[in-house]
C-alpha cells in the first residue's frame, strides 16, 4: 500500500477561517503538472509542480461571483462546484469552472516576453511625438517575469433552471456536458449561446419527483457514452448515438438490496454521491454513503467489488440523518492504473483501497498530524473497546471535519485532499522524485 | 413592534408568556402570520428580541441569545379545540425551537437542532430514542415511537428551507421519499387506523393531541362533522416561504399511542405548484374521507394512494381528527380562569393592538390584516386588547 508523505502543505497559516475559504472542488490536469481548487468563495487556485516535485500557487483568479435571481428571489452562491480541464492543445490551459448556475471557459496563459520598441509609443505606452521619428526599428522580444493571466473565453449561462452539480469534458474535446438535478445538457465548447438537452428526468408533475441526478461524466474514451448517477441508487449509462434523448438508458446499474435489511435509511444512503470511469474504461467507480463499489461495465446486476468506507457508521445513520451528515456528498478517485481507489470520510479521514491485495488504509489529512516529510500512521476506527492506544473510537469522531474532495495525479502517486479550507497533497514516500516503485504494503491488517 | 398571540375561540393564549416561562421575553415583530381554521387560532412568526435583562434566562438558553434576534418563523401550529398547543414550533435560520406543552401547559423546549453539521443528541427527558436502526426486533411501540420521531424530524427537515439561497433539491428529495416510506409502512400495519381510532373513543385522554392540518384554508361547518384544521399558504409568496409557513406539526405522545403525523405538501418544496390544482385533488380526498367516517382509514389511505398521480403528493394524507368533546384540562382551566377571553377577538389583533407599556408599539399585525385574513373566521364581538391584561398574565405565569 502507499506510504503518503506530505510534500506541500498548502493550508491556511491562520485556524480562524472564513466560510468562503472551504475548498469545494480539486482536480489534477491530465498531465498532472497543474492542480486547481476552486472554494465557495467562487475563487479559483491554480497550482503548479515544481521540479523538486512540490506544488505551488501559479494562478488565482476570481472565476465567480455571487448573483440574485431576480424572478425567484432567490441568490445564487457563487461557490465553484466543479472544475475540468480541458486537454490541452496549446500552451495556454482551459478549463471549466462551474456554479449553481453558469459554466465558464477559462483560459490561462503565462506571458514571459514583452515587445519592446515600437515606432508610435514609448516604453510607457504614451504617444510618441512624430517629430522625434526619425527612425524604424523592429520591436524586439525581451524576457520579463512571469505573468499568469486568467481570461474567462466563454461564458455558458441560463441552461440550468436547477443547480449544476457536474460538468464532464468529451472525449471528443468538443464538446460537454453539464448535469443539474433534473436534466443533462449537451455543449459546444464554442457555443454559448445554445446547449442540446440529453437528458430529462423532470417528472410532468414535481410532486411525483422521487429522483435526482447527482453526477455525470462522459466516457474516458467513447465520446458517445456517458454515465449518470441519481439519488435513488442506480447508475445510468447512456448511448448518445441511439436517440437525442437518452432518458432511456443503455445499462443500468443497481445492485438489488436485500429486503429484509431494509431500513428507512437505505435509500438516502444508496444515494450515489459520486461516479468516475476508470482511466482504462473499463470500469465504473460509484460512491454512496457507507460504500464504494467498482462496476464492470459489462455487469449491470451488481458490483465487481464492495468495499466499506465507514461500516460503523451503519448504526448512526438516525443521528446521522438529524444532523444532515447523511446527505453529504464525498467524492472518490482512481489512481493512474486503476488499481488503488480513494475516497474520503469523517473525522479528516480518507480512505484507500488496493483492489489487488484487497488491503485498505484509513489516513488523516489534519494540521496536527500532517508534518512535512513525515510518513502518515494509518488510523483505525474501532466500535467497542480499543484495541490499541491508537485507535480512535466511533463517538470521538468529529463529523465536521469531513473530506468530500479527493483528487489522485492522473499519472503519479499523488494524491491532493482538501479538508474544509486546507489542501494537503501527498505523494508516495516509495517514490519521492517521481518515478514509480512497487509500493509497499503498510496498511493496516486487513479486517 | 407587536406581539403575536395565538387565539382560540375559547381561550386567549398570549405567545409571549410561553417563552417567558424560559425565561425569555420576546417582543416580536411578526413577519407572517398564520391562521387556524375557522378563525380559532392565530398564530404568528416573528423576530424574537429578547429582553433577557428582565428576565432570568435559564442557562440552557442563555448561550443561543444572538440566535434569538433572528426571524423566527411559525413551522408548526398543532391545535385542538379547546386545549392548549401541543407542541409550537419556531425555527430561526439556525435552530428550530420546539415547544411542546406538557400537561402543566409549560412549553419546553423540546428540540433543538441546527441546520448544519453538528451532531446532538437528540433525547427527551421522557422518550428513550434510541440511534439504533429502525429495522429489526424491537418492542413494537418503541419502534413506533421511533418511527414517528423519525417522520417528525423528517418533516421538520423539509420546512426549513425558509432561506435566501435555494434549497438542495437531492436533500428535499430524499427527505421526501423518506417520509412517503414511513407513511407507507405506517399505513400497512394499521397505524393510521389505530390512531384515528382513537381519536374517535369517548374516553380518549385530554393531553397532547394531533391535529390534522391541510394545507389550504377549508370550511367546514362546526361540531357537525369532523373537525380539520388548516392553514392558508400563501399563494403570492416566494416559494420558501410557502414551504416554511406550511403547517406541519407533530406530537410526541408521551404514551403508548401511536402518533398521527400531519400533513405537508412536499411539492412546495420543489417548486410551485398549482394551488388550485392541488385544492381540488385536497378536495376530492377530503371527501373520500369524510365519506368514509368511520370505515377503515386504511381502505381510504390506500385509496388516496393508489389514486391519480396528482394526489401523491398529498402521500401523507390529510386526517380527520373526530373531536369528542373538548375534555377539560383542569389545570389550564385554573390557569386562565380569570381571563376573559372575550376582550380577544382576531380582528383586533389583525387590526393592530394597543400597546402595552412592557412591549414597545406594536404596529406590524395592521399590514398584515389584508392579505392573511382567512375566509372562515369567526367574527367575536369586537374587544379591546388589553395588554395590559397580558402582562398580568404573564407575572402570574412566571411567578408560577
Amino acid at each position: 500500500m502507499l506510504s503518503p508523505v506530505l510534500c506541500s502543505d498548502l493550508a491556511a497559516l491562520e485556524p480562524e477561517y472564513t466560510e468562503a475559504d472551504v475548498i469545494s472542488t480539486v482536480e489534477f490536469n491530465q498531465t498532472g503538472e497543474f492542480l486547481a481548487t476552486g472554494d465557495k468563495g467562487g475563487r479559483v487556485v491554480i497550482f503548479q509542480r515544481e521540479p523538486q516535485g512540490e506544488y505551488n500557487v501559479y494562478s488565482t483568479f476570481q472565476s465567480h461571483e455571487p448573483e440574485f435571481d431576480y424572478l425567484k428571489s432567490l441568490e445564487i452562491e457563487e461557490k465553484i462546484n466543479k472544475i475540468r480541464w480541458l486537454p490541452p492543445h496549446n500552451p495556454a490551459h482551459f478549463l471549466l469552472t462551474t456554479n449553481d448556475k453558469t459554466v465558464k471557459l477559462w483560459k490561462v496563459s503565462e506571458r514571459d516576453k514583452r515587445a519592446e520598441g515600437y515606432n508610435l509609443r514609448d516604453e510607457e505606452g504614451r504617444l510618441k511625438d512624430l517629430s522625434t521619428i526619425t527612425t524604424l526599428q523592429v520591436p524586439v522580444l525581451r524576457p520579463m517575469d512571469l505573468l499568469v493571466e486568467a481570461s474567462p473565453r466563454r461564458v455558458f449561462a441560463n441552461a440550468h433552471a436547477y443547480h449544476i452539480n457536474s460538468i464532464s469534458v468529451n472525449s471528443d474535446c468538443e464538446t460537454y456536458l453539464s448535469a443539474d438535478d433534473l436534466r443533462i445538457n449537451l455543449w459546444h465548447l464554442n457555443i454559448t449561446d445554445r446547449s442540446f438537452n440529453i437528458v430529462d428526468l423532470k417528472p410532468e408533475n414535481m410532486e411525483d419527483l422521487s429522483e435526482v441526478i447527482t453526477v455525470a461524466e462522459f466516457h474516458p474514451h467513447h465520446c458517445h457514452l456517458l454515465a449518470f448517477s441519481s439519488s435513488t441508487g442506480t447508475t445510468r449509462l447512456c448511448d448518445m448515438r441511439a436517440r437525442a434523448l437518452c432518458d432511456q438508458h443503455a445499462k443500468l446499474f443497481e445492485e438489488a438490496v436485500d429486503p429484509s435489511r431494509r431500513s428507512f435509511f437505505s435509500e438516502i444512503v444508496s444515494s450515489v454521491s459520486d461516479v468516475k470511469f476508470s482511466h482504462s474504461g473499463r470500469y465504473l467507480l460509484t460512491r454512496d454513503y457507507l460504500t464504494v463499489k467498482v462496476w464492470d461495465l459489462n455487469m449491470e446486476n451488481k458490483p465487481l467489488e464492495t468495499y466499506q468506507v465507514h461500516d460503523y457508521l451503519r448504526t448512526k445513520l438516525c443521528s446521522l440523518y438529524e444532523s444532515d451528515c447523511i446527505f453529504d456528498k464525498f467524492e472518490c478517485a482512481w489512481n493512474g492504473t486503476d488499481s488503488v481507489i480513494m475516497t474520503g470520510a469523517y473525522n479528516n479521514y480518507f480512505r484507500m483501497f488496493d483492489r489487488a491485495s484487497l488491503r485498505d488504509v484509513t489516513l488523516e489529512a489534519s494540521r496536527e498530524v500532517c508534518k512535512r516529510r513525515a510518513v502518515l500512521q494509518p488510523r483505525r476506527v474501532c466500535v467497542g473497546k480499543k484495541r490499541k492506544e491508537t485507535d480512535v473510537s466511533v463517538d470521538s469522531l468529529d463529523f465536521r471535519k469531513k473530506i468530500l474532495h479527493t483528487a489522485w495525479h492522473p499519472k503519479e502517486n499523488i494524491i491532493a485532499i482538501a479538508a474544509s479550507n486546507n489542501l494537503y497533497i501527498f505523494q508516495d514516500r516509495m517514490a519521492p522524485n517521481g518515478h514509480h516503485n512497487t509500493p509497499e504494503i503498510q496498511s493496516a491488517p486487513p479486517k | 413592534m407587536a406581539s403575536i398571540f395565538v387565539v382560540s375561540a375559547e381561550r386567549f393564549i398570549p405567545l409571549f408568556p410561553r417563552l417567558a416561562c424560559q425565561g425569555v421575553l420576546a417582543h416580536f415583530l411578526p413577519t407572517s402570520v398564520r391562521w387556524g381554521r375557522g378563525g380559532e387560532s392565530v398564530g404568528g412568526a416573528c423576530v424574537i428580541r429578547a429582553l433577557w435583562m428582565n428576565y432570568p434566562l435559564p442557562p440552557s438558553l442563555a448561550g443561543m441569545s444572538p440566535m434569538l434576534q433572528a426571524p423566527v418563523t411559525l413551522v408548526g401550529w398543532p391545535r385542538r379545540q379547546g386545549v392548549l398547543v401541543s407542541v409550537l414550533w419556531l425555527s430561526t435560520l439556525d435552530f428550530l425551537f420546539g415547544f411542546q406543552s406538557r400537561n402543566n401547559y409549560h412549553f419546553k423546549k423540546m428540540l433543538n437542532m441546527f441546520s448544519k453539521g453538528t451532531k446532538r443528541k437528540f433525547s427527551d427527558g421522557d422518550e428513550e430514542i434510541s440511534d439504533e436502526s429502525l429495522v429489526g426486533a424491537r418492542v413494537a411501540s418503541s419502534y413506533s415511537l421511533q418511527r414517528q420521531s423519525l417522520l417528525d424530524m423528517s418533516l421538520i427537515k423539509l420546512q426549513l428551507c425558509h432561506m435566501l439561497v435555494e434549497p438542495n433539491l437531492c436533500r428535499s428529495v430524499l427527505i421526501a421519499n423518506t417520509v412517503r416510506q414511513i407513511q407507507e409502512e405506517m399505513t400497512h400495519d394499521g397505524s393510521w387506523h389505530m390512531v384515528t381510532e382513537a381519536f374517535c373513543g369517548p374516553g380518549q385522554s385530554p393531553s397532547e393531541r394531533l391535529v390534522a392540518t391541510e394545507v389550504l384554508c377549508r370550511s367546514r361547518e362546526q361540531d357537525a362533522e369532523p373537525k380539520l384544521f388548516s392553514v392558508i399558504s400563501y399563494e403570492g409568496c416566494r416559494e420558501e416561504e410557502v414551504v416554511a409557513d406550511e403547517t406541519l406539526c407533530s406530537v410526541s405522545v408521551s404514551d403508548t399511542v401511536s402518533n398521527v403525523c400531519l400533513a405537508g405538501r412536499i411539492g412546495q418544496c420543489w417548486e410551485k405548484s398549482e394551488l388550485s390544482g392541488v385544492e381540488r385533488d385536497e378536495e376530492a380526498l377530503e371527501d373520500s374521507r369524510l365519506g368514509s367516517g368511520e370505515d377503515e382509514e386504511i381502505d381510504t389511505e390506500d385509496g388516496a394512494s393508489t389514486e391519480s398521480p396528482k394526489t401523491t403528493g398529498q402521500v401523507f394524507g390529510t386526517f380527520e381528527i373526530k373531536n369528542s368533546s373538548p375534555a377539560p384540562d383542569s389545570a389550564l382551566e385554573e390557569l386562565f380562569s380569570d381571563v376573559d377571553t372575550s376582550y380577544y377577538d382576531l380582528d383586533t389583533m389583525l387590526t393592530g393592538m394597543q400597546s402595552a407599556p412592557k412591549m414597545g408599539p406594536y404596529d406590524i399585525l395592521d399590514s398584515l390584516a389584508p392579505s392573511h385574513s382567512s375566509p372562515s373566521i369567526v367574527s367575536t364581538p369586537k374587544c379591546r386588547s388589553d395588554l395590559n391584561e397580558l402582562d398580568h398574565i404573564m407575572e402570574i405565569i412566571v411567578g408560577s
